[in-house]
């Protein structure tokens, strides 16, 4: 279980004027301003649960990472991870624990990452049968056999993400914070990550906590998500709680293929039922949740639909309005 | 109390394991790239080797003199093949890196795993300095074979002996004398340059530049009590058998007293830094 309490970091962060003038200035008259990175937060995780950190650059999702891997130490505050106190850095808390960070590579460079995973095995005190059981599940799964024994740096951005998940799973961690795992990655190598992370919750049901700025993350991985903002959490729940409280809007979306007829939709519609605009040989419709049925009957009786759909707003959508509002 | 010497002894092993591992780890790093390989391995001892033989020829003509302070052309040939040596051993993966990867957060990594960040560093940095004594020895070894002069260094298991025990504690030293300034990122994130000065400094100081003999008896009554002529000149007098066993004894205890001060500052800095520490980084 995690447990935050009161939760404050400030950082002390150095301020200087732009320029030339600014830069001799600062060299004899250095200003710092504080920045509030969390304010007074307070979270609780469940065994086994996976939630979702959402929030602009600078909310505080990061730095909260930190502070539960026990990388850095809070301003105040309590927090207890799986019993311990990260920030003391026992080593029973490190063996149960893994972060992962997409922006910052953890193997070593200049090997191949199957010399970096014996230096883990050493580290984790894996026994050697589990240890190679291990790389034969996690490689076959993210399907990185071949590149095992290849340098580290000349992998591509994907395999290399791929072997940084496998370093960090293989002592089978109880807590895992994922930190961006998907930043910059293709199409194809996010779903491998998400199918990756998803399969790997089954099997083992390992606390997470993921950070991402990709909606798909979020809505396909986590049962939970946090917002935050300037380092205060704005909305903590799960996805139906989010849209029931944030979202009282529907999306109609109708696929009209005559160009005339979707004209006509579009004047005919009345405009005390919501908001209508026409998206290529789509015609979408934003209206409120108690205009639903009503606009849909409008929209079916007045023309030849191709294809129709009521869905949610988007979530991505949902969470920029709470962070501009703030609640 | 037997089930905590068997926890003890467990930890110790689990620890001798993991620091074995990674002194290995750094040697397959070392040998990645060939290029680099070869040319950090020879190319360096001969170019200084050739630097040093011209400017100490030019002055032992122009002084018309046959030794200087003790040393003959030779001899101080000698020295200065086996003074980079030395100090490139102490230096072994190069200075800066706990510097650099508290300005990166690289250091994160670290922080992560359930081990000693000194255990860890140190036994990194060994596998260079030792890789580093055996490139020693084998110069060493090739200088007897074609140059051997029993004025300038006579071989003797003794030297050998007294030159390994002088010379790891020199390396402990200059690791934990090091690493304190380069805690000091933690508080100004930049510290490039004074590791540069105290590399400088211990190098001068230490006999790395010109053997300490030409110093004043004055200077080296006062560097007697510093740490830097343990760096590199008490190894090498080790190995040329060059002390007696008084002299032995008394360099070996003011070292260890130096080792055991930075050992002691570095946690302390440590300790402190690690609340400083943010993490941020490229």
């Amino acid at each position: 279980m995690i447990k935050v309490e009161h939760l404050c970091k400030n950082f002390s962060v150095h301020k200087k004027e732009p320029g030339f003038k600014g830069s001799v200035a600062s060299l004899f008259n250095r200003q710092y301003t504080t920045k509030k990175a969390l304010i007074d937060f307070n979270l609780t995780i469940n065994e086994g649960e996976i939630i979702g950190l959402i929030g602009s650059n600078g909310a505080g999702k990061t730095t909260l990472t930190k502070i539960l891997s026990g990388i850095i130490h809070p301003t105040s505050g309590k927090v207890s991870v799986l019993g311990f106190n990260p920030w003391d850095k026992p080593n029973e808390y490190r063996q149960k624990m893994a972060l992962i960070m997409g922006q910052k590579a953890q193997l070593w460079w200049d090997l191949p990452a199957l010399d970096g995973f014996l230096l883990l095995k050493e580290i984790y005190q894996i026994p050697t049968r589990d240890f190679y059981d291990r790389i034969e599940f996690l490689s076959e799964y993210l399907q990185i056999k071949e590149q095992l024994n290849i340098q580290v740096r000349r992998l591509s951005l994907g395999e290399r993400m791929k072997v940084e998940l496998m370093a960090a799973l293989l002592h089978q961690p109880k807590v895992i914070f994922l930190d961006e795992p998907t930043i910059g990655l293709d199409l194809t190598a996010q779903k491998a990550v998400r199918r990756f992370i998803k399969e790997y919750r089954k099997q083992y049901n390992p606390m997470m906590i993921l950070t991402s700025h990709y909606m798909d993350d979020i809505e396909e991985l986590c049962e939970r998500i946090v917002i935050m903002k300037e380092g205060q959490k704005v909305f903590d729940g799960n996805i139906e709680n989010l849209h029931q409280k944030y979202a009282s809007k529907k999306v109609i979306k109708l696929h009209v293929f005559e160009d005339d007829q979707r004209a006509e939709l579009i004047n005919r519609f009345p405009k005390s039922l919501g908001q209508i605009e026409e998206i290529g040989k789509t015609v979408q419709i934003i209206t409120p949740r108690e205009n639903v049925s009503e606009s849909s009957k409008f929209a079916l009786n007045c023309s030849e639909i191709n294809d129709f759909s009521i869905s949610e707003q988007d979530i991505g959508n949902i969470i920029e309005s709470i962070q501009r509002s703030g609640h | 109390m037997e089930i905590l010497l068997s926890r003890s002894k467990g930890r110790v092993i689990k620890m001798t394991k993991v620091y074995r591992q990674v002194f290995f780890m750094e040697l397959r790093n070392l040998l990645t790239y060939r290029a680099d390989f070869w040319i950090n391995f020879f190319g360096q001892t001969f170019f200084s080797l050739v630097v040093a033989y011209y400017l100490w020829l030019s002055v032992f003509e122009y002084t018309g003199s046959q030794s200087m302070q003790g040393y003959t052309l030779q001899g101080i040939i000698f020295y200065y093949l086996m003074a980079p040596l030395i100090s490139r051993i102490q230096q072994g993966q190069g200075i800066g890196f706990a510097a650099r990867e508290i300005y990166d957060g690289q250091l994160n990594k670290y922080l992560l795993y359930p081990l000693n960040y000194f255990g860890y560093k140190f036994a990194a940095y060994f596998a260079y300095s030792s890789f580093y004594i055996g490139q020693l020895f084998l110069i060493l070894f090739l200088y007897n074979l074609f140059f051997y002069d029993p004025s300038v260094y006579q071989f003797s298991l003794a030297g050998i002996f007294l030159f390994l025990i002088a010379m790891t504690l020199a390396c402990v030293l200059f690791f934990f004398l090091f690493s304190l300034t380069e805690f000091l990122a933690f508080w100004f994130d930049n510290t490039w340059s004074l590791g540069v000065i105290l590399r400088f400094g211990t190098s001068f100081f230490g006999g790395g530049l010109i053997p300490l003999k030409f110093f004043p008896d004055w200077a080296l009554e006062i560097l007697e009590f510093t740490p830097f002529p343990y760096l590199i000149d008490f190894p090498l007098k080790a190995l040329n058998l060059d002390l007696t066993v008084m002299e032995f004894s008394k360099s070996f205890s003011i070292s260890l007293v130096w080792t055991l001060f930075f050992v002691f500052a570095s946690l302390k800095l440590w300790n402190k830094g690690q609340y400083k520490y943010t993490g941020v980084g490229i």
